[in-house]
C-alpha cells in the first residue's frame, strides 16, 4: 500500500448510525475512491447495521473495507474499535450483543470487563470529543487521562490502542490535539488522524443537523445539539494533510492501521446448522428415506412403489438437492412443517418451493406439482447460486408458537429474527422534515396526505403539481428559500433507514453461534431478539434464513372452522376443510358476482371486477383469477386479451407453436413466472438456471447492455429453432412486459385453495366468516366498518360491545357478531381481559358498579360509555339523572349472598340513563378515592339531550373507527336536500351513458402505477357500493379532492361492462361543499369522520 | 478583558494561499500577524440567516491578540475582537 501521499478514514458514520449519519455506505465508499483512499472504515454507533453494504460497496470501488464501530461504555463515553481479523470482528459481534442485550432498547452500554474479556483481534482508538481521554483532557485532569490510556494499553495491548487526534476547526480542537500527542508520547502509544465523519461531501451538513433534530424530536430553532460547522466529511489527505502538517505520522498511521486490518464477511461456509440424523445416516439418505416413507401419505396407499413421472421426478430432485447440497435445509424445513402439522398450526409453504415434488411429498407444501404441472427449475436448478427460498405461510396467531419451537430446536444462540430497516419514503420524509424545519404543521400534514408517489425521490415534482403548493415550488418565488431546502432535503434523505423492525417473518439459523457473525439486539417486542441486519445483508453474507410469515388468512379459516364446529357440534372432531369439494356452484357464483368482500386475494376493486367477466367455475380458473391482477400481467397487457379470450370475443394464437403447450392453460397469455423459465428453454434453448436467471434480471433493474446481452442470446437460442429474428425479438419483449412482477404458478394454486375456502365459509357459514375477519384485521382491503356493513347486507347483525356480554375478541350471539372490546380503542389488553375477568365472578349492575371493581383510567370508561358497551343497562330516555349506588352497596365487597338483591334494583336503574348522562356520573364517580363512599347523586336531577344521530356516529369513530347503527351518508343526507342526488340502489336500475350525480363515503382510493394516470375508488352508500373511474385530466383537476376529502359528490356518466358499473366521473365535489352550497355556510364541516 | 465590536469592522486582509491572514489595514495602517494561536470554523443557521465564518485568534506584530474573521459565503474580513 502506498505510504506516502495517502490517508484512511478511520472513524466514519454511515446513516446506519441511525439518524447520526447523513451518507448511505455505498456513497461513502464511492467518495473515499474519488479522494483516493486506498481504504475506509466504517465505524457505525454500537452497530454493524451497514457492515455488509459498506463491505461489497467498497470492493465494488475497488477499496478495502475496514469494519469497526464506535462503542458506547457505561459511563457514556465513546470508543473507535476496528476488527483485524474475523476473530476480531466476531469479538466485536459479541461485544456489541452484549451492550444492546444487557440494557435498556435503543441504550446500550459496554463495560470494561466484557471489553477485556473480547479484546483479540480488535484495534482501538480513544474516540472522538465524547471519548474519555478528550473529555479527561478537556476538564483539565492529565494524570486520570493518563490512567484511563494505561488501563486500554492493559486491555488491547501497547501496538492495538492509538491516541485519535481530530481536527475538526473546533475552537479548541489545536489545543487537544497538543495534549493528546503529548500523552501518546509519554506512554509510547501511537496516534493516528480521523475526521469524526457523519457524512461524504460537506453540503451533507445540513442533512445531518435535520436528522439530529429528528433524533432528539426537536427543531432546528430550537435544537441544542447541532454541530458548531460542517467539517465532519470525507477530506482527502491534502486537506488532512493541512491539518495535521506539524504531525505527519498521524496521517501515515491510518495506513499503517489499515494494513493490519483484514476481514472477510463470507459466511456460507457456515450457513447450515446441523440437523440431528439417525446413526450412519447422510441428510441426503434420510432426506430420501423419508420421501420414500411418506409418498404413500400424499398419493394414497394404494401408490405402489416409485413409478413412471413421480419416481422420475422424486429422484431427479433428489439428486439435484444432493449437488446443490440442500438435503439438511429440506430437513430443517420439513422439521417445522411437521410440528405445525403435530400441533395443530395452520401453515403451508409458499412460493415457488410448491413446484417440488420433495416439498409436496414432506408436506411442506399442499399442491401436487405432476397434477398441476409445476416446472421445477423456477425453484431448483443445476447452476442456482444462492438458495432457494422456502417460504412458510403460517397462521398469525400462531406463528410465535413455530417461532418459540425453531429456537428450542436449535438453541437462542444459533437462532434469531432477521430485522427490517423502517426508512424514509415520501410521506414520513415530509412529516419529520417539515416538524425538524418547523415548517407549518397543517401545510406539512396535507402534503403529506397529498403527495402520490411513495420514494422521496420526486416529492418536488409530485407536490409543484399540485396547484394548492405551487407557489411554495416555483423558482421564482424567492421568499421561499426554505421549501426548496424542504424538498431538497427530502430527497436527499430518500431510503435512510430510521429505527429497525422485526422483519414479518426471517429467522435466521446458524451452525455456528449467531453473536460470532452478527451482533444482536432486542426488538420493541418483549422478550424478542433480532439480529443487526436485514434480509438482503443476511443473504449476501451467505446465511440461511427460514421465512415463517404470518397469513392472517390462515388465522380467519382457522377461527372460522372453530366457530362453525362450536355451532354445529362442539364434540365432533372438526371441519376438514381439506377434504371441501372444490366445485360448489353457488360458491362459485357468489365470487361471479363479485361479491367478495373478505374472500382471500378477489377483493380489491381491481381483483373485484374482472370477475363477472372471466367467470372463474374451477379451483384452476381460480388460481389464473389470483395471478391475473398482478403489476406483471398489467404491464404486460396480458389482462385484457385473456378476458377477451375468455369469454370468446378473441381467438386463441400463439405467437409461436411452440408456445401451444406451455401457454395453452391460460389462453395464450403470459401469466405465471414458470411460463416466462418454459418459454425460453423452448423458444431459446436456454438452460432452466439461464432462464431462471433471465427471469430475475428481468424482474429487477438491470442495464440496457446486460439486457441487450440476453436479448441477443435469446434471439440466437431461438434461430436454432427456425424462429425468425423480429418474432424473437416480440416474444423477448413479451417476457420482458410481463416479468416486472407476477405470481408463479404453484404460489397462485395455494392461495387459489384459500380464495374459495373463504369464499365457501362466507357463503355458508356468514356469521362465523365474518366474526373470524373482524377478529383478524388488518387483514386486506377494507377496513373494519366496511366490513361491518357488508356483513348486514349479507343478513349479518353486528352487536356494539357490551360491557357484559363481550369478550376481547369478537364472538357470534345466536347468529350476530357481537364486537369485542378489542374494537374500542384506549382499553389496553390488561384492562380488557380484567374487565372480563371480573364480570366472571359476578355480572356487573351498572356504571357504578363496573367503575368501582375495575377502577379503570377515565379514557377507557369513557370510550366504553361511547362505544355503548352500557347501553344495554338502560334504554336512552334524555331528562333523567341516573341512580347511584347506595354506600352499602359500594363498600361491600360482591359476594354470593347479595348478588340476588343487587340484581333486583339493576333493573329499576334502566330509566333515564344515556351515554351524557353516564359520562356526568363518571365525572362524579372518579373524584372518589378506594374505599371512599360514593357521592350521592341519586336525588340530583340533571338534564342532558341525548346525542344526535351525527354525534352518536361521530364518536362511534372517534371510539372504535366504525359505528354499527348509522352510516355516514344516511346520516348527512338528512342534512341536505336531494336537489338530484342518486342512492346507489338507484343507479343500479339506471341504463349505461346516464348522466348522474351521487354522494358517498369513500372506501377505497387508488392510483395504481400500472393504469397510465387513470384512478379508482369506491364509495358507499346507506344501500350498496358504487365504483368510479377517474380519468387522468378529471384526476389532475381533482386530484386535491380524491385524496384527502373522506365524502365525495361524484357527477358522472354510468359506463356497464357485463355486471360490472362503473362512474366515468367527471367532477369530484366534498359533500362538506355541497352542504355549504345548499346551506350558505361558510365554516369548514368538522363533524365527518376521518 | 477584551474589546468585542457589537458590529464587526470589515477589513481589508492580505491572505496566504491557504486564506490564513497575513496583515491588514486598521484605521489606516497596516497590521502583520505575527502567529495564529486559534482557528475555528461556525456554519450555522443555513435554514435562515446562513452564517459561515472562519475564526483567526492572531497576535499581531505588536503584541496585541486580535480575533478575527473571514465571512466564508463572500470572501470578506472582518474585525470581530481586541483583546486587551
Amino acid at each position: 500500500m502506498e505510504a506516502r501521499g495517502s490517508y484512511v478514514e478511520l472513524h466514519c458514520h454511515s446513516n446506519f448510525s441511525l439518524l447520526d449519519g447523513a451518507s448511505h455506505p455505498e456513497d461513502l465508499a464511492s467518495r473515499a475512491a474519488d479522494l483516493g483512499m486506498p481504504a475506509l472504515a466504517l465505524t457505525d454507533h454500537d452497530g454493524l447495521y451497514g457492515a455488509i453494504r459498506f463491505y461489497k460497496a467498497c470492493l465494488k470501488a475497488g477499496i478495502k473495507p475496514v469494519i469497526g464501530a464506535e462503542i458506547t461504555l457505561e459511563n457514556g463515553n465513546h470508543l473507535t474499535l476496528l476488527a483485524k481479523n474475523n476473530e476480531g470482528y466476531s469479538n466485536l459481534c459479541r461485544l456489541i450483543t452484549r451492550s444492546q442485550l444487557e440494557h435498556r432498547k435503543g441504550s446500550p452500554a459496554l463495560n470494561l470487563a466484557t471489553l477485556a474479556r473480547h479484546s483479540a483481534g480488535l484495534i482501538c482508538l480513544s474516540g472522538c470529543r465524547q471519548g474519555e481521554l478528550v473529555s479527561l483532557l478537556i476538564s483539565g485532569r492529565r494524570e486520570q487521562a493518563h490512567r484511563v490510556a494505561k488501563r486500554y494499553i492493559e486491555i488491547f495491548g501497547q501496538g492495538n490502542f492509538y491516541v485519535e487526534l481530530q481536527n475538526n476547526f473546533y475552537l479548541e480542537d489545536g489545543r487537544l490535539c497538543r495534549a493528546l500527542v503529548e500523552l501518546a508520547g509519554s506512554l509510547k502509544l501511537g496516534y493516528v488522524a480521523t475526521n469524526n465523519v457523519h457524512y461524504a461531501r460537506k453540503e451533507s451538513h445540513k442533512l445531518h443537523d435535520v436528522l439530529t433534530c429528528i433524533r432528539n424530536r426537536t427543531t432546528l430553532d430550537e435544537c441544542t445539539s447541532l454541530r458548531l460547522n460542517s467539517e465532519f466529511h470525507l477530506k482527502s489527505f491534502a486537506e488532512m494533510a493541512r491539518l495535521f502538517q506539524n504531525r505527519p505520522e498521524a496521517i501515515s498511521n491510518t495506513l499503517a492501521v489499515v494494513e493490519q486490518c483484514n476481514v472477510n464477511l463470507d459466511f456460507s461456509g457456515y450457513r447450515f446448522p446441523e440437523f440431528p440424523l439417525p446413526r450412519h445416516e447422510t441428510a441426503g439418505g434420510y432426506l430420501a428415506q423419508l420421501c420414500r416413507q411418506k409418498i404413500h401419505e400424499r398419493y394414497g396407499p394404494d401408490f405402489i412403489g416409485m413409478s413412471s413421472e413421480i419416481e422420475a421426478r422424486v429422484n431427479h430432485e433428489l439428486q439435484l438437492i444432493e449437488k446443490l447440497g440442500l438435503s439438511a435445509y429440506f430437513l430443517i424445513v420439513w422439521d417445522i412443517m411437521d410440528y405445525a402439522k403435530r400441533n395443530g398450526i395452520p401453515a403451508q409453504g409458499r412460493g415457488s418451493a410448491a413446484n417440488s415434488i420433495v416439498a409436496y411429498i414432506l408436506g411442506i407444501t399442499g399442491v401436487d406439482p405432476v397434477k398441476n404441472k409445476l416446472f421445477l427449475g423456477r425453484f431448483l436448478n443445476e447452476e442456482m447460486s444462492s438458495i432457494p427460498d422456502i417460504d412458510i405461510d403460517v397462521s398469525t396467531s400462531h406463528r410465535e408458537k413455530l417461532i418459540q419451537y425453531v429456537y428450542e430446536k436449535y438453541g437462542q444462540e444459533h437462532t434469531a429474527m432477521v430485522c427490517t430497516y423502517v426508512t424514509f419514503q415520501a410521506r414520513n420524509a415530509i412529516r419529520e422534515m417539515g416538524k425538524a424545519m418547523g415548517l407549518p404543521a397543517y401545510l406539512v400534514d396535507r402534503m403529506a396526505r397529498s403527495v402520490s408517489v411513495y420514494g422521496a425521490k420526486d416529492i418536488e415534482q409530485d407536490l409543484a403539481s399540485i396547484e394548492e403548493f405551487r407557489p411554495y415550488f416555483t423558482s421564482q418565488n424567492s421568499n421561499q428559500p426554505i421549501w426548496q431546502e424542504f424538498v431538497s432535503l427530502c430527497r436527499q434523505i430518500y431510503d435512510f433507514p430510521r429505527h429497525l423492525s422485526i422483519h414479518n417473518g426471517g429467522m435466521l439459523i446458524s451452525s455456528c453461534p449467531l453473536t460470532d457473525i452478527v451482533p444482536l439486539e432486542k426488538a420493541t417486542m418483549p422478550g424478542r431478539i433480532v439480529c443487526q441486519w436485514d434480509k438482503d445483508s443476511t443473504a449476501d453474507a451467505g446465511l440461511i434464513k427460514v421465512d415463517l410469515l404470518g397469513l392472517r388468512m390462515l388465522s380467519l379459516i382457522h377461527e372460522a372452522c372453530a366457530l362453525v364446529e362450536q355451532k354445529h357440534n362442539p364434540d365432533s372432531s372438526g371441519l376438514d376443510l381439506d377434504r371441501l369439494p372444490l366445485d360448489d356452484e353457488k360458491v362459485y357464483d357468489m365470487i361471479c358476482r363479485g361479491d367478495t368482500v373478505g374472500v382471500f386475494q378477489v377483493e380489491s376493486r381491481a381483483q373485484m371486477q374482472p370477475l363477472p367477466q372471466t367467470k372463474p367455475r374451477s379451483i384452476d380458473d381460480l388460481t389464473i383469477e389470483v395471478a391475473l391482477i398482478r403489476p406483471g400481467p398489467l404491464q404486460g397487457n396480458m389482462v385484457h386479451p385473456y378476458i377477451r379470450r375468455r369469454k370468446g370475443l378473441e381467438q386463441v394464437t400463439y405467437l409461436h407453436p411452440r408456445l401451444k403447450p406451455i401457454l395453452e392453460d391460460t389462453l395464450g397469455v403470459l401469466l405465471f413466472q414458470e411460463q416466462v423459465i418454459q418459454v425460453a428453454v423452448v423458444v431459446a434453448d436456454f438452460t432452466p438456471g439461464e432462464a431462471d436467471s433471465l427471469r430475475r434480471a428481468m424482474s429487477r433493474k438491470r442495464s440496457k447492455e446486460a439486457m441487450n446481452e440476453m436479448r441477443q442470446k435469446f434471439i440466437d437460442g431461438a434461430k436454432k429453432h427456425g424462429v425468425a429474428t423480429t418474432l424473437a425479438d416480440c416474444i423477448f419483449a413479451a417476457l420482458q412486459g410481463f416479468a416486472e412482477y407476477g405470481f408463479c404458478k404453484s404460489h397462485a394454486a395455494r392461495f387459489a385453495l384459500l380464495c374459495y375456502r373463504s369464499a365457501w365459509l362466507k357463503k355458508y357459514h356468514p356469521p362465523e366468516f365474518y366474526c373470524a375477519l373482524l377478529n383478524n384485521q388488518p387483514m386486506g382491503f377494507y377496513a373494519p366498518e366496511v366490513i361491518v356493513r357488508d356483513a348486514k347486507r349479507h343478513g349479518v347483525d353486528v352487536l356494539p360491545a357490551d360491557i357484559n356480554r363481550s369478550r376481547v375478541r369478537c364472538t357470534i350471539e345466536g347468529g350476530r357478531v357481537r364486537l369485542g372490546f378489542m374494537y374500542v380503542k384506549k382499553l389496553g389488553e390488561k384492562a380488557m381481559s380484567q374487565i372480563v375477568v371480573e364480570r366472571e365472578r359476578t355480572p356487573y349492575l351498572s356504571l357504578a358498579d363496573f367503575y368501582l371493581r375495575t377502577r379503570l383510567e377515565r379514557k377507557s370508561v369513557e370510550n366504553l360509555i361511547l362505544a355503548g358497551a352500557f347501553d344495554s343497562f338502560l334504554p336512552a330516555r334524555a331528562g333523567l339523572a341516573c341512580r347511584s349506588l347506595s354506600p352499602a352497596e359500594v363498600t361491600c365487597p360482591p359476594g354470593p349472598g347479595r348478588r340476588v338483591r343487587r340484581a333486583g334494583t339493576a333493573s329499576r336503574q334502566a330509566d333515564g340513563c344515556q351515554k351524557r348522562q353516564l359520562l356526568w356520573q363518571l365525572g362524579l364517580l372518579e373524584k372518589k378515592g378506594p374505599g371512599e363512599l360514593p357521592l350521592e347523586f341519586s336525588h340530583t336531577r340533571v338534564s342532558l339531550p341525548d346525542f344526535t344521530e351525527l354525534e352518536e356516529m361521530k364518536v362511534d369513530y372517534e371510539v372504535q373507527g366504525l359505528s354499527t347503527k348509522h352510516h355516514p351518508m344516511q346520516v348527512l343526507r338528512k342534512g341536505i336536500s336531494r336537489d338530484g342526488l342518486l342512492k346507489s340502489s338507484e343507479i343500479a336500475r339506471l341504463l349505461p351513458n346516464t348522466r348522474v350525480r351521487l354522494a358517498g363515503y369513500v372506501i377505497t382510493r387508488q392510483r395504481p402505477a400500472t393504469a397510465k394516470g387513470f384512478a379508482f375508488m369506491t364509495l358507499e352508500d346507506e344501500e350498496g357500493m358504487v365504483n368510479v373511474v377517474i380519468k387522468p385530466d378529471v384526476y389532475q383537476n381533482y386530484r386535491q379532492v380524491f385524496k384527502l376529502e373522506p365524502l365525495i359528490v361524484v357527477e358522472g356518466i354510468i359506463q356497464r361492462r357485463d355486471d360490472i358499473l362503473n362512474i366515468i366521473a367527471q367532477t369530484l365535489i366534498p359533500l362538506r361543499h355541497e352542504e355549504e352550497r345548499q346551506h350558505g355556510l361558510s365554516e369548514p364541516h368538522s363533524a365527518y369522520p376521518d | 478583558m477584551s474589546r468585542l465590536f457589537r458590529e464587526a469592522i470589515k477589513l481589508e486582509v492580505q491572505e496566504d494561499i491557504q486564506h490564513n491572514p497575513v496583515t491588514f489595514l486598521y484605521k489606516g495602517r497596516r497590521v502583520g500577524v505575527a502567529e495564529t494561536l486559534k482557528r475555528w470554523r461556525v456554519a450555522q443557521e443555513w435554514w435562515k440567516s446562513p452564517v459561515e465564518r472562519e475564526y483567526f485568534q492572531v497576535r499581531i506584530e505588536s503584541g496585541t491578540v486580535c480575533e478575527l474573521y473571514r465571512n466564508l459565503l463572500t470572501g470578506v474580513w472582518y474585525l470581530q475582537r481586541i483583546y486587551d
